[in-house]
């Protein structure tokens, strides 16, 4: 056996050890992200839910940022609502 | 000759500190695979349990908000401790079986919500004069649907004029209320 072998495939082991630990990380980070994302668009549906149900003057100032009313002819409230996590933007009311 | 087996020695003494480095390397590397595999494992498991309450909530609140409330209406909380019903329609105009409520039981272990299917006036009487208890339910109503059974705790709740509904840790403001016990 050549000296400084056995040392050498160590070495090697522990570098694809390290090449497997930051493929784990970057892909649980990845997922847990991705995961984030679609917390957010349930509790973004919960609120595009309750601001329907709430009259204009109850919607807390928390919220009001996001909506913005666009429409209040004939007693009928038109809000218009941008997603924070696809982007797109809705309409609560219009039907 | 002498020389010979010192040098022997030397080099099986050079040999095995080499193991020993080695050793502790492979020591090293095998933690760091453990590691890895453990926080793979606890992600998983995080994720898996988020996408579920996900796929419950959105589930739950789309099938009660899709088909059976409607924006501007009225509805009547019977809310006890450990459960509560959530009257959606307590003025039927048909006698078809249709939808008038949700039930919600409540325990240390999680939550039971259900459907109230009620066919016509008499359930709907029984309902609102009657105020029958949890035992009647279960027993003499015309029908239930599942809507979800687990973990989380859900609640109906009353703040100011509307009626929530609080799934883990997400509340929505569901409709107005009419009346509270």
């Amino acid at each position: 056996m050549k000296n400084g072998a056995i040392l050498l495939e160590s070495l090697i082991f522990l570098i694809l050890s390290f090449i497997l630990f930051s493929i784990v990380i970057s892909v649980t980070s990845t997922l847990t992200r991705n995961q984030q994302f679609i917390e957010r668009g349930s509790k973004e549906l919960s609120e595009i839910i309750s601001i329907s149900n709430i009259d204009p003057d109850d919607i807390p100032q928390s919220k009001i940022d996001n909506f913005k009313i666009i429409d209040e002819t004939g007693g009928k409230i038109v809000y218009e609502y941008k997603s924070s996590v696809t982007g797109e933007t809705f309409r609560i009311g219009d039907n | 000759m002498n020389t010979n087996l010192r040098s022997q020695v030397k080099l099986s003494g050079s040999v095995i500190i080499e193991i020993i480095v080695a050793l502790s390397i492979y020591g090293i590397s095998l933690a760091i695979i453990y590691d890895s595999i453990n926080i793979m494992m606890k992600t998983m498991i995080k994720i898996s349990a988020s996408e579920k309450y996900v796929e419950d909530f959105e589930d739950a609140i789309t099938y009660m908000y899709k088909t059976d409330f409607e924006r501007g209406r009225e509805l009547e909380l019977i809310s006890y401790k450990t459960w509560s019903v959530l009257l959606i329609d307590f003025d039927p105009k048909d006698t078809d079986s249709h939808v008038v409520g949700y039930q919600l039981f409540k325990s240390n272990d999680g939550s039971k919500l259900r459907r109230i299917v009620a066919r016509g006036e008499e359930d709907i009487h029984k309902l609102k004069i009657q105020r029958p208890g949890q035992g009647y339910f279960n027993s003499n109503f015309s029908g239930f649907n599942a809507v979800y059974t687990g973990k989380e705790m859900l609640s109906f709740d009353v703040e100011g004029k509307y009626i929530t509904f609080t799934f883990g840790k997400i509340k929505t403001y569901i409709g107005r209320i009419s009346q509270v016990y």
